[in-house]
């Protein structure tokens, strides 16, 4: 065994806290240790031909690295180890400048505690095996979940660079809450007129096929063979049979509050979501039937000229292989009537942004025309108030929603021009206009005349006049002072918040959520749509507020991403996998339940004892599913398991060099 | 005579003159008056040799992991605990139900010394269920302090709740004492019915995850850290491990300690009654986090 050691000085990063020739000369001095160097950048070409040529100079057939985190560098000098025709596992790298020289102020410790560090590492190189990953084919079909912009621009995408994909949407429309928008911002182009196309364009596209009013059941497999199954709902209305005329929606006599207008019209209980929904086809709330509830009715059947609703109509199991799989679940809004101050909830008059949205859509509950919920009057003064639920510590959450800056403004322009004797008011914590052409939509904004205040609101109460108007009270920051406004609308700019079941389906993809609960990335910078679990990727508002614009760009994103795996055409499995000791390991199973990724099963093994051949159980890895996470190593009682890279022996060895 | 070890010799003669089974593992008198010990019969005319009696405290389970006994029919003894780690041993794909028949025998709690074993009075599992075993035999002479309901899990646990209102200091200085004294005899690993590695951790060479040194105290107090780990949610709370031991150390009681927090944590398991996985081999994402923000561990 021949071990070579380098040592980076990261130009000053290292060098400035960490004697670094003091390293390479302790560490010179442990066996097997045939030839060390300090390098000024050990990543650059120069420093990687400095490690080359030692290798073939000292016929050296292991590689330690003293320099900065392995998640920076460690595939770089695996690549150049594999140029060498050495295994890439044969090199090992301890972190002397996250771990050491950038959080130390002490030089002479830093040093002794960089020396610990590369001898242990030194130590581990010693029982490195080499290892392999296996290449696995990959299923050229892309599962994209959720059918809002993200979605369906992903989908568009994957669709277009000639693969199949399924678009699965849990209501009976794709469209998403893009569809529930009057204008969008910073151009005001009407939101449908900009998503509809989309819309129809996935639902006629060639590749795409559209699973509406379904939801998934259960995933399992890894990237390149996700086999999953969805559930599509019954909808009572055969699909092949209804042409959408729409006769048994008028007819239909069972009433409720209709969400897609936030409850400020009603629909009927066989519907369709809203009057451009893709499949133009209606649905049956089975919840609100008169005949699902009292067994009479039935007008929607008697009615139906092509004999399309069908009662007894069951839930689908559908099960489909796939290659990638794009998460695009979206969001929902925060209903703030926890926020007792705001009095949401007990006045009529206190809306949300996304009621205002709807009110001011042409198509939405009043045609476009604004009113009072409590009277049905114009109101003439309306005050917006700010992140009602986002970055609050105490009551809500701690996040920016981002979005409401500029939807506000775009509100009180909107208002601005079609009602021009309406006045707004808007109270403030920050306004926040980072994107493009945002600030001057803001400028233009106030310019319109709407009146931005500074500060919290304290209250909201009804001002008790025969009107029944609103007393906002709250902090002008700008004038130091208190002030009350008299409000015939209060417009909240509600939280975002993570889908209610977004817990739920990361259980089934195995993918993690951050404190918020929404979906995490891979790395936050360099990695920000893939997921911890390869194959799966994030689109849209699901991994954190943003905006249509980011949404869609994030969108086409995991659409290169998943074209990427498909044109590769295969995967390389992690090599860093679990290993059985078969000799050890007494098919117990404990492992089984702790791995996350279901990679771990019984095999029955043949072994010869006292001249007979007995068969025993013993745990079997598949090694495309695992992901070397450890959690069965550290069960395993007898050690029968380890992990490749990893080894008991290696992680003893570097402890007992401590 | 009493009642059971008359029916167990029966039993035991008649499933071997039908050839029903090779071999019954059960409990002999042993050379002291105050003693049984683990004895197999093969022959009909043998199976008089058969008894079970309130010293009848080794368990016999594991035995059926060892070669001599692999490929024969066995019919063995089980009293409640033993039965208990039977089903662990099943649950863990370690044997086949279908090829061992088990006479299940009513325990009337064995002797600890003068006393009855403390163990046996916080027992409630002292005869197996009717359902598990092949043949059940009651009719044991419980003693008085064993009849009606068991003691209740506090009050079992009283040396616990006097090491818990230790200082951390004087808790360490009384393990320190008692895991001292060890000579890594190994005894409590050997005896405990639910220690069945193939290859145990502590007898692996190359990695050694423990130090053969036997002088060094630090190692005697890893070793029984790590066994009790090992064991935690898996124990049977038969009382063999603190038993046996040659240097009279408390070992039931780091046992018991873990058998406590995991009920305060994961809720009651009872190893080899519930089903598997035991407690500590799964997650739920709503289990408290000792390592987050809110959890305090």
């Amino acid at each position: 065994m021949k071990i070579g050691v380098f040592i980076c000085w990261c130009g000053s990063n290292i060098k400035n806290m960490v004697d670094v020739e003091r390293v390479a000369e302790a560490t010179g001095k442990m066996p097997h240790v045939v030839y060390t160097q300090d390098v000024q950048y050990l990543c650059s070409e120069v420093g990687q031909s400095d490690i080359g040529n030692a290798i073939d100079e000292h016929q050296l057939d292991r590689v330690v690295i003293g320099a900065c985190s392995p998640r920076m560098h460690e595939t770089t000098f695996q690549q150049l180890m594999n140029r060498k025709g050495l295994n890439p596992y044969y090199v090992e790298i301890a972190n002397i400048r996250e771990h050491c020289s950038w959080v130390h102020t002490d030089k002479a410790k830093a040093t002794v505690k960089a020396i610990d560090l590369v001898k242990k590492a030194v130590a581990k190189s010693y029982y490195a095996v080499p290892l392999h990953a296996e290449s696995l084919p990959v299923n050229k079909r892309a599962l994209v979940i959720g059918g809002g912009i993200a979605g369906i621009q992903a989908a568009l995408d994957i669709a277009d660079a000639g693969y199949p994909v399924d678009l699965l949407e849990k209501e009976s429309s794709i469209g998403g809450k893009m569809a529930q928008f009057d204008k969008t911002f910073p151009t005001l182009d009407c939101s449908a007129c900009i998503l509809t196309p989309k819309m129809v364009e996935a639902a006629t596209h060639e590749n795409i096929t559209l699973h509406t009013y379904s939801e998934l059941e259960d995933v399992s497999g890894y990237v390149g063979n996700f086999h999953v199954t969805i559930r599509k709902r019954a909808t009572s209305v055969d699909e092949e049979r209804c042409t959408g005329c729409g006769e048994c929606v008028t007819k239909c006599p069972a009433k409720v509050d209709n969400e897609f207008d936030q409850g400020h019209s009603k629909r009927k209980a066989i519907y369709t979501l809203f009057a451009q929904a893709v499949p133009n086809k209606p649905v049956l709330d089975r919840k609100n039937c008169i005949y699902f509830k009292t067994g009479k009715c039935g007008v929607c059947k008697k009615i139906c000229p092509t004999d399309a609703i069908n009662y007894e109509m069951e839930d689908q199991l559908i099960e489909n292989d796939y290659g990638a799989i794009i998460v695009a679940t979206g969001f929902e809004l925060n209903e703030p009537t926890h926020l007792g101050e705001y009095h949401y909830g007990h006045h009529p008059d206190v809306i949300t942004s996304l009621e205002l949205e709807r009110m001011l859509n042409a198509s939405g509950p009043t045609q476009g025309k604004m009113y009072r919920p409590s009277n049905g009057k114009e109101p003439k003064r309306i005050v917006f108030i700010q992140c009602a639920g986002s970055r609050d510590r105490h009551d809500g959450n701690s996040y920016c929603s981002k979005v409401c800056c500029l939807y506000t403004a775009k509100h009180t322009i909107l208002l601005n021009e079609k009602f021009p004797d309406t006045e707004s008011y808007v109270f403030y914590i920050d306004v926040r206009t980072a994107g493009k052409n945002y600030e001057e939509f803001y400028e233009r904004a106030r310019q319109m005349g709407a009146n931005y205040l500074r500060g919290h609101v304290s209250k909201v109460e009804p001002l008790g006049d025969s009107d029944n108007r609103l007393l906002v009270r709250g902090y002008d920051g700008s004038l130091g002072e208190q002030t009350e406004i008299e409000a015939d609308l209060v417009v909240l700019a509600t939280s975002i918040e993570p889908q209610q079941g977004a817990k739920k389906l990361a259980g089934m993809l195995g993918i993690s959520s951050d404190r918020n609960g929404f979906y995490s990335e891979a790395h936050a910078k360099l990695k920000p749509v893939e997921t911890q679990t390869q194959g799966v990727y994030l689109a849209g508002v699901c991994q954190g507020p943003k905006d249509i614009p980011e949404a869609v760009s994030q969108a086409s994103g995991t659409a290169a991403k998943a074209i990427v795996l498909f044109n590769r055409g295969q995967v390389k499995g992690v090599p860093t996998t679990a290993m059985v000791d078969e000799e050890l390991c007494s098919g117990c199973m404990q492992c089984k339940p702790v791995c996350p990724y279901e990679a771990i099963s019984q095999e029955m093994i043949t072994e010869r004892a006292h001249g007979k051949a007995r068969q025993r159980p013993v745990a079997s890895i598949n090694r495309a599913l695992c992901q070397g996470c450890g959690a069965c190593a550290g069960l395993c009682r007898s050690g029968a398991m380890d992990i490749g890279g990893f080894t008991g022996r290696q992680l003893l060895a570097e402890v007992d060099t401590l | 005579m009493c009642k059971i070890t008359e029916e167990l010799q029966q039993i035991a003669a008649e499933l071997l003159k039908e050839g029903k089974v090779d071999l019954v593992l059960g409990y002999t008198k042993g050379e002291q008056e105050e003693q049984s010990v683990p004895c197999i019969v093969t022959q009909p005319e043998d199976a008089s040799k058969l008894i079970f009696d309130e010293y009848s405290e080794k368990a016999l389970s594991k035995y059926l992991l060892e070669e001599s006994f692999q490929d024969k029919k066995v019919a063995i003894v089980l009293k409640g605990c033993d039965q208990r780690a039977f089903k662990l041993m099943q649950d863990e794909s370690r044997l086949g139900r279908e090829d061992v028949y088990l006479i299940g025998v009513e325990c009337p709690g064995m002797k600890w010394g003068e006393d009855l074993s403390p163990f046996c009075l916080h027992c409630d599992y002292r005869t197996p269920a009717k359902e598990d075993v092949d043949s059940l035999l009651t009719g044991a002479d419980i003693p008085e302090a064993m009849q009606g309901e068991p003691l209740d899990h506090e009050d079992s646990f009283t040396d616990i709740n006097r090491l818990e209102k230790m200082s951390k200091e004087e808790r360490f200085e009384f393990w320190k004492r008692q895991l001292n004294r060890c000579k890594r005899c190994y005894t409590c690993r050997n005896a405990c019915p639910v220690c069945t590695c193939r290859v145990c951790v502590f007898d692996r060479e190359n990695p050694d995850y423990i130090d053969r040194a036997k002088d060094q105290m630090a190692q005697h107090q890893f070793y029984h850290v790590i066994r009790a780990f090992h064991v935690s949610d898996r124990c049977v709370s038969c009382g063999e491990c603190a038993r046996v031991c040659p240097e009279g150390i408390p070992l039931h009681l780091l046992n018991q300690k873990l058998l406590r927090e995991l009920d305060k944590f994961y809720g009651e398991y009872q190893a080899g009654i519930d089903e598997v996985p035991t407690p500590l081999s799964h997650a739920n994402a709503d289990e408290p986090d000792f390592f987050g923000k809110e959890g305090k561990a």
